[in-house]
């Protein structure tokens, strides 16, 4: 389709012999706000990495605009903003002069520059650090000054890889309110990474789940919630193993993993009820019992469950 | 291409006004080799207007190899190095830039040192066109030599390290105090690769106008070591985007 601006085809990454990422393959279209969830170690960052040309691809492509990253490493590199993992900008230099820095490597208009990163800073309430060194910011401050100079030369992508982690609500609230600006009025797609599933949930229109280097689900949160129907799931771990054929007197819609049970229903109390009872008449007893909802976090950990199968 | 360069210069001037001040930068770059100046004019029987041209060399070798070794020393350091990485700009663009400053600080640090010894030595420029050849190859070598010794280490905190250590007896080998010939053999060898040497050899015909390895053999090698160390430095910055 020609409104896919991002194209990652069989992308894998080896660090030595380890399979950081395995061939995973997806497509974004222009506009999309994508969100890209995975546990700790998945693969996101060094996904993230292997698009914007941060770190070498090992086998695969990437095409971005239809151009090759490698090829092309330039003029995609002018048109996308990045925000890495870690708030790094030069910490000798002012907040001022780092965004100029990254403005004027990017071709900002000169004479447009100052009123850009005022603007910018002034959403923020941090004009009255324009003079102070990077160095000197607290954490928030510095990750808000990171996500200020990937905007600066206006991309068509923004590439976010954990940019509100170690901010506070209202500053936070903030930047997804600018993100849905940029993304809904001047139509800029949006790959983010986050441990925030509220900040996903929010914000995205689509998502891909990674987990272990591959990719395990990709889609929009009600296609997550078609993968498990019901509303709710309870899981319990009984003393010995259970016998499917009593199980499915009790429960319609249930998995069974040796002496492990989980059951899904659209409420949990009907669902507790039937487990007491079946629980009493097999004589059986509960080590441990767990509810699951259908919110993202929910979803996302059943499917990583349903993974580690 | 106007891109490029402008990216080298943004990435200079940058450079010059992140690190310019730094305490590595100012007392190996500027305050040592005034230092050695002072001690050799005040203490040394030897002739000192017949070790300026040395003295300088040396200067600039310390002045742009301690500006561009901490420049990215730090960087690399609080991985901000990676920002040139986002940046629309070729390896070779990040490289240039990085030597542009190591060679301005080098050309600034030797015309200090020049204009100090105006007031304490009674020396003479034999010709002005191999002055500014010298001083600009020789800072363009040593930048590059800083920025290849910074980014082959694999923690940046042991680059200035690492460089004391080649830094500090390649003065004693390089014909500043002691000309080539005296050194006993395997000094000799070790002289042979130092490109301290060469820069020395073109300072000699510069202010005594005699030259023990030749001004024009002498300025090819230091020129050839320059471009080797530039080339190697773009590869290795590329290898470590890995």
């Amino acid at each position: 389709m020609n409104n896919e601006i991002i194209i990652a085809k069989n992308l894998t990454k080896k660090y030595g012999t380890l399979l950081a990422v395995k061939n995973i393959s997806f497509k974004i279209r222009k506009g999309d706000f994508f969100g890209f969830l995975g546990p700790n170690g998945a693969g996101k960052t060094t996904t993230v990495k292997m698009l914007t040309g941060l770190t070498s691809i090992s086998a695969g492509k990437v095409k971005i605009f239809n151009k090759d990253i490698i090829k092309d490493a330039k003029f995609i590199k002018k048109r996308i903003g990045v925000v890495e993992d870690i708030s790094n900008l030069f910490p000798d230099l002012t907040v001022y002069d780092n965004l100029l820095f990254m403005a004027k490597a990017f071709g900002v208009n000169y004479h447009t520059i100052r009123e850009e990163i005022m603007n910018y800073l002034e959403m923020f309430n941090l004009s009255n650090k324009i003079k102070f060194k990077f160095l000197s910011l607290s954490r928030g401050q510095k990750r808000i000054v990171s996500i200020v100079s990937s905007l600066i030369h206006s991309p068509e992508i923004l590439f976010l890889d954990e940019p509100t982690l170690g901010l506070d609500i209202n500053v936070r609230n903030k930047v997804h309110q600018l993100l849905l600006q940029l993304n809904k009025q001047k139509n800029i797609t949006i790959f983010l990474t986050s441990h925030y599933f509220e900040e996903v949930e929010k914000l995205c229109n689509r998502i891909s789940v990674i987990n272990k280097g591959s990719l395990i689900f990709d889609g929009n949160i009600n296609k997550l919630k078609t993968l498990f129907p019901g509303d709710k799931v309870v899981s319990i771990e009984l003393t010995k193993p259970i016998n499917e054929a009593k199980v499915s007197k009790y429960f319609a819609h249930f998995k069974i993993k040796k002496n492990k049970l989980s059951i899904t229903g659209d409420d949990v109390t009907v669902i507790l009820r039937k487990i007491d009872k079946f629980v009493k008449d097999n004589k059986l007893k509960i080590k441990e019992i767990n509810t699951e909802g259908n919110k993202l976090e929910d979803l996302f950990l059943r499917l990583l469950k349903q993974d580690e199968r | 291409m106007k891109d490029e360069i402008s990216n080298i210069i943004v990435i200079t001037l940058k450079d010059l006004k992140a690190y310019y001040f730094k305490p590595a930068t100012i007392s190996w770059g500027i305050l040592f080799p005034i230092v050695f100046i002072l001690i050799f004019s005040l203490k040394s029987n030897a002739d000192i207007s017949t070790l300026i041209g040395g003295l300088i060399s040396m200067s600039i070798f310390f002045g742009s190899t301690s500006m561009t070794t901490t420049s990215i020393m730090i960087e690399r350091r609080i991985n901000v190095f990676d920002i040139y990485y986002t940046l629309p700009i070729s390896y070779y663009g990040i490289v240039i830039g990085k030597i542009l400053s190591g060679l301005l600080f080098g050309i600034f640090t030797s015309l200090i040192m020049f204009v100090i010894s105006i007031f304490i030595i009674d020396f003479k420029v034999y010709n002005g066109f191999h002055f500014i050849l010298w001083i600009s190859v020789s800072s363009f070598t040593f930048s590059s030599f800083g920025i290849f010794m910074s980014l082959i280490v694999k923690e940046a905190y042991d680059a200035m390290i690492y460089m004391n250590l080649i830094r500090l007896p390649l003065i004693f080998i390089s014909g500043i105090f002691l000309p080539i010939k005296e050194l006993p053999n395997i000094f000799k060898f070790f002289a042979y690769i130092s490109p301290l040497t060469y820069s020395v050899d073109i300072a000699d015909k510069v202010f005594l106008n005699k030259s023990f390895i030749g001004m024009n053999l002498s300025l090819l090698i230091l020129t050839l070591f320059g471009v080797i160390f530039f080339i190697l430095s773009r590869y290795r910055i590329e290898y470590l985007r890995k």
